[in-house]
């Protein structure tokens, strides 16, 4: 599984680099600060990542921008993005969920934190299941 | 305290190793309606997951079955759920607010939850999705989706069991910009 991990906190990166290193499931991370430099990679990169996980309140561009970046793009709208934030009352929280985030998680990121975002990887897409169970619905 | 009722379904799986566990998977359903609460243990019996399901029927009720079991013991054990499904309209404590005192204990905040709405709005979704809300979906759930929410859930606990047993890999396995 590859992760493409856009966080400023050095802090918050080496916590998730830990988690991924004890995950029984092979994770590769790369990490940016940068929010613009990471749609540079997400551009020029061969594979694309199998999930972005976004620190919401990055500082320069607003991570709400580069989640809109990516969810506008027709080569990485695909992707699940898991927007990442300092607290649970952040207004940016809903704004992202709302702009297609697939999901999101309070800092610091936890085990089971970790653990959801590898099985949502791997196995279930929470938001693409309920748009799906919805569409069917309407 | 009102009518608590437990279902053991014991449906032999077909699924791989990680998916395997020696025991049913505990789950809390918090539903109200009868026909539902019915619905339910009938798509789980279809789905060939392997649970137990317990039923509360209100909010305040399942925070209380979540509560008495976090004071007695951690979420990893046979006391506590492993999977909370959570219906939106409840009577006494609304769902959103179970789903939100949920995920502010850092007791049971492991614990998954998936929603059972009602409606097919996207304003339930975003909001439930912000509160912390793992999964989501429209009633009645189909018995494919329930076979993997299970699946997703019996994988999720053993990652979480995996990661806690774990030694870290040398850092030169990961790659950083």
């Amino acid at each position: 599984m590859r992760l493409l991990l856009i966080e400023d906190n050095p802090d918050d990166v080496a916590i998730v680099e830990r988690l991924a290193r004890s995950s029984p499931l092979p994770v590769e991370v790369t990490a940016h600060s940068n929010g613009v430099e990471a749609l540079e990679w997400l551009a020029r990169a061969e594979v694309p990542p199998d999930l972005v996980l976004l620190d919401i309140g990055l500082p320069g561009t607003r991570g709400t921008d580069i989640l809109k970046r990516i969810k506008e793009d027709d080569e990485l709208s695909e992707i699940p993005v898991i927007v990442v934030s300092g607290s649970r009352d952040d207004e940016d929280i809903l704004e992202g969920v709302r702009l297609g985030a697939h999901s999101h998680i309070v800092k610091p990121i936890r085990n089971c934190d970790f653990a959801w975002i590898v099985v949502s990887v791997m196995k279930a897409q929470p938001r693409r299941l309920a748009l799906r169970s919805m569409q069917g619905r309407r | 305290m009102g009518t608590i009722t437990s279902t053991d379904i014991f449906v032999q799986r077909e699924d791989g190793p990680m998916n395997q566990t020696s025991s049913p998977l505990p789950i809390l359903l918090v539903e109200d309606n009868e026909i539902d609460i019915e619905i339910t243990e009938r798509i789980f019996a279809r789905s060939g997951a392997s649970v137990r399901l317990r039923v509360v029927r209100d909010g305040d009720e399942a925070l209380e079955v979540l509560l008495t079991g976090r004071s007695t013991n951690a979420p990893s054990t046979d006391e506590l759920p492993r999977l909370v499904m959570l219906d939106l309209r409840l009577p006494r404590v609304e769902g959103r607010e179970v789903l939100r005192r949920i995920k502010e204990d850092p007791d049971i905040s492991a614990i998954p939850v998936a929603i059972l709405s009602g409606a097919s709005g996207e304003r339930p979704l975003l909001e439930c999705m912000a509160l912390g809300a793992n999964m989501y979906y429209v009633k009645p759930i189909s018995a494919n989706d329930a076979g993997k929410l299970v699946a997703a859930v019996e994988k999720y606990w053993g990652i979480i069991t995996r990661l806690r047993d774990a030694k870290p890999r040398p850092e030169g396995e990961q790659q950083r910009s």
